[in-house]
């Protein structure tokens, strides 16, 4: 035996033991395995836009609103908006529904409601996930409008004889020969049907013969009150105002007699009565 | 039961329809929506617009006009139109609404308050003996002015930037509520500021007093010092003959003997020295810088350092001696002293 090898075969083993042990070391550097934890956080929904059509509305007007959600964890529970009028009161809470094909949540089911007063209004969007709730408003405009009614127009005055004073306007009693049986101008039903207050005028023009026009009565034998007992007062051809400060959903009784004049032939004469609502 | 249930529904359609809005109708009531009047200048064009709708279940004519002021200077477009019933939506025709375009022209017109309206007519048809013709109006007030002028046109620009500057600040504040304590702040600041001025006014009537007493030869000795923005002017220390001068002198010899008539620095120093330890001394203050030197001696008789810092500091005020001044200054306030008594 060479008197080098067991030197030699232990420098060996020793350089294949250093290279076996770095080879290992360094496969088990290269597999090391790290572990990260991820935390998966809700979070709340997002409303990106409100919008609210028509604008300005008026009453009885039914209101668009429409509004872009969207979730990111896709766990969005409902969507849903809340109308306040002029003062902040609540009137109306209504569900927004996802359209496919504006790809918003829509609602076009709140009117407006008919004595809903003028001004600007608000209307919050809310959505509501697992996490919470969030909320986006806009406002729009509710704009005041002077609207009426009348019943129990238009104004007659049946078959009179000339000469008669305080004749009243057909109030639904039949008489033979004078009245059918109508209502028709006695009452006269102004009704405010707007959602501001009202004043009203009344004015009229003469009534003309509808076979001899050359004959006339003239508008101030037609006479009006707001109670149902004569004499009323002689209409003018110029506008009178004649009941004031009316509130929405008011009603004005308008009682209105005629005094026939005398020399005039018999024909039917028709005239003319105006009313006009103006805001107070 | 089932005509109980239908007619408890028909009352309830009937309630419900007694509410809904029907009838001709015309939006905005006023124009603007506050009904307050609109300023406008001679010469200038106005545009608006007002709704007017078919609020009924039936087709409607409508004509448009203006009525009381300013019916000539004032165009509208439609003039005339049928409406069919109101559907809910933009303004159309066919939804039951017209826009008309109002324009008033107000080169013509003077200058003044002026409120027209805008009408709107329907009727219902002849029937009887009287039609009636149902109108709603749209009132718009203006305020016509004539042209301003540069000035006021100057005016009203600086002032409405003033306001816009006043708003922005307003909301300024609105957002930084810490601008309270900062308020609260210059408020003690200037209470303090005012303490001190009301400090100095209260030196200034000690001053006065303090003259009177020692011409009232209560105080054995006085030493004056005037102060002013160069900060000496004079020291005193009574070489007159006078009566009272004369009392002090006697006085002061029994502290000070054949020291009372002072001209140089090193014997006022001495004098000074003397009245220190003694702290009977009487000053004078000037009216621009009331300065005590009560205060001076009390504060450097404390330690020697600062007694010879004082010592210094009015071997300063000596070297500047008027006695002219100082003469005159008591004979004013001895005349004033006789005028009082």
């Amino acid at each position: 035996m060479n008197k080098y090898f067991i030197p030699t075969a232990i420098i060996l083993l020793s350089v294949l033991c250093f290279l076996n042990f770095s080879i290992i070391a360094s496969a088990t550097s290269n597999n090391q395995t790290t572990y990260a934890t991820v935390y998966v956080i809700n979070t709340l929904p997002y409303i990106q836009s409100v919008t609210e059509n028509p604008n300005p509305a008026v009453p009885s007007d039914i209101i668009t609103v429409k509004s872009n959600v969207t979730d990111v964890n896709g766990d969005l529970n409902k969507v849903w908006a809340k109308y306040y009028n002029t003062t902040g009161g609540l009137i109306a809470t209504v569900k927004l529904v996802y359209n496919t094909t504006s790809k918003l949540y829509q609602n076009n089911t709140f009117s407006i409601p008919a004595n809903a007063a003028g001004g600007t209004w608000n209307v919050t969007v809310y959505a509501n996930d697992t996490y919470g709730t969030v909320s986006k408003s806009t406002t729009f405009t509710v704009n005041s409008v002077i609207a009426m009614t009348l019943q129990n127009n238009p104004i007659d005055f049946g078959n009179s004889s000339v000469g008669v004073t305080n004749r009243r306007a057909e109030n639904g009693t039949a008489v033979a020969g004078s009245y059918r049986g109508i209502i028709a101008g006695f009452p006269l039903k102004v009704n405010n049907t707007g959602n501001t207050k009202n004043n009203y005028t009344i004015s009229g023009l003469q009534l003309v013969g509808q076979t001899n026009s050359a004959y006339k009565i003239g508008v101030s034998n037609v006479t009006y009150k707001l109670t149902s007992a004569p004499p009323g007062t002689a209409l003018t051809g110029v506008n009178t105002l004649y009941s004031g400060n009316n509130a929405p959903k008011s009603i004005v009784n308008t009682y209105f007699w005629i005094n026939v004049p005398t020399g005039i032939p018999q024909q039917q004469y028709k005239g003319n009565v105006t009313i006009k609502a103006s805001r107070s | 039961m089932k005509k109980n249930i239908s007619f408890i529904f028909i009352i309830l359609i009937l309630a419900a329809s007694a509410f809904a809005i029907s009838g001709p109708g015309i939006s905005p009531g006023c124009i603007p929506m506050d009904c307050k009047p609109i300023n406008a200048t001679i010469g200038s064009i106005l545009n608006f617009e007002v709704r007017v709708y078919n609020f009924d279940s039936f087709n409607r004519k409508f004509s448009v006009f203006a009525g009381k002021d300013l019916i000539n200077a004032t165009k509208l477009s439609p003039a005339s139109f049928e409406l069919k019933p109101r559907k809910s939506g933009e303004c159309t025709t066919e939804n039951g609404c017209e826009a008309i375009n109002i324009t008033i022209d107000l080169k013509q017109v003077k200058e003044g308050n002026y409120s027209t309206e805008i009408v709107a007519q329907s009727s219902m048809g002849q029937g009887g003996d009287l039609e009636v013709i149902q109108q709603v109006a749209s009132t718009i007030a203006l305020r016509v002015r004539e042209k301003p002028t540069l000035f006021n046109k100057v005016k009203g620009f600086i002032t409405a930037k003033l306001a816009k500057a006043a708003d922005a600040l307003g909301g300024f504040y609105d957002n930084n509520k810490w601008l309270n304590y900062l308020a609260v702040l210059i408020l003690v600041l200037l209470a303090f500021w005012l303490g001190s001025e009301f400090r100095k006014f209260r030196l200034r009537t000690k001053d006065l007093w303090e003259i009177n007493t020692f011409k009232s030869g209560k105080f054995f000795i006085y030493l004056i010092l005037n102060c002013t923005k160069e900060k000496i002017v004079s020291c005193d220390v009574f070489e007159e003959k006078e009566n009272l001068m004369g009392v002090l002198r006697e006085q002061l010899k029994h502290e000070i003997p054949n020291k009372i008539v002072i001209n140089k620095t090193k014997e006022c120093d001495e004098i000074f020295e003397k009245f220190l330890k003694r702290n009977r001394v009487m000053v004078a203050y000037s009216k621009t810088r009331a300065k005590t030197i009560n205060d001076l001696v009390t504060k450097k008789l404390k330690d020697v350092k600062d007694l010879t810092e004082a010592q210094e500091e009015l071997n300063d005020y000596i070297k500047a001696l008027n006695k002219e001044r100082i003469k005159s200054l008591i004979k004013k306030q001895r005349e004033k002293h006789e005028k009082k008594t």
